[in-house]
């Protein structure tokens, strides 16, 4: 497993609710920007199927995951559980 | 293998009813895998990318930073307001990134390691900025059309 595999944004979105209790997610022209702990991360891409919040469909890359988690502050203990493959 | 590098940004973006010139500084954790090469940013900390190579994951970084700031753009009610979330978002330091940093820039001092032919910064003198500066409209060159300069080339923290 590398930084490239990839979560599907519904997993990231139950991530966030289980693990970033209060978070905010809006989705502007180019990226997801998600606001947690008096933090922010603007540059969560779409993903490779487009903006895809709706389906949960759209796929965003573990290192890019990884590195949200990391800006704001995220229990990483917490998102493993979600996401298992953060251990790469 | 981790990398220890500075970025430059030298570009120019529109906004609601001005143009702003966009400099900045930061530092970069280059990350050789496999199959990739990352890019994780220190400052700004909210950002990864990734390249098939070093010069790949450049160019996306590069581009990722200019959506950035356009979506800031978008969303900013004023000049100011853009100036602010611009300068927030590079200066925002990932702490678990930068410790990688550090520890990177130890290694390649030990071991003098050199990433391809990048130049060389002093990464204890070397200090990460930016300015956002409004341009009047007679300040404008065809040359604002593009963001690219050779001033921009990534270099390695040493």
């Amino acid at each position: 497993m590398s930084s490239s595999g990839v979560v599907e944004i519904g997993t990231i979105i139950e991530m966030l609710d289980e693990c970033a209790r209060g978070y905010t997610l809006r989705t502007t022209d180019h990226h997801h920007c998600i606001r947690f702990n008096g933090r922010e991360f603007p540059t969560l891409p779409l993903g490779a199927h487009g903006k895809g919040r709706r389906s949960g469909r759209s796929e965003i890359k573990l290192g890019q995951v990884r590195q949200m988690i990391r800006q704001l502050g995220i229990n990483m203990d917490c998102a493993k559980q979600h996401i298992p493959r953060l251990d790469y | 293998m981790n990398y220890p590098l500075f970025f430059t940004y030298n570009g120019s973006i529109i906004g609601q009813g001005y143009v702003a010139e966009v400099s900045a500084r930061g530092r970069l954790l280059a990350s050789i895998e496999k199959d990739a090469t990352w890019l994780y940013g220190v400052n700004p900390g909210a950002i990864a990318v990734e390249g098939e190579n070093l010069e790949a994951a450049h160019v996306q970084f590069r581009e990722t930073l200019k959506e950035t700031f356009v979506d800031f753009a978008a969303e900013a009610s004023s000049f100011e307001a853009f100036k602010e979330r611009i300068e927030g978002f590079v200066n925002a330091v990932n702490a678990d990134t930068e410790m990688e940093w550090q520890e990177a820039v130890a290694v390649v001092r030990a071991a003098k390691l050199a990433m391809m032919q990048l130049e060389k910064l002093d990464a204890d003198s070397t200090h990460v900025c930016v300015t956002v500066v409004k341009k009047d409209l007679e300040e404008l060159t065809p040359k604002d059309n593009f963001a690219a300069t050779t001033d921009d080339a990534l270099k390695q923290a040493a």
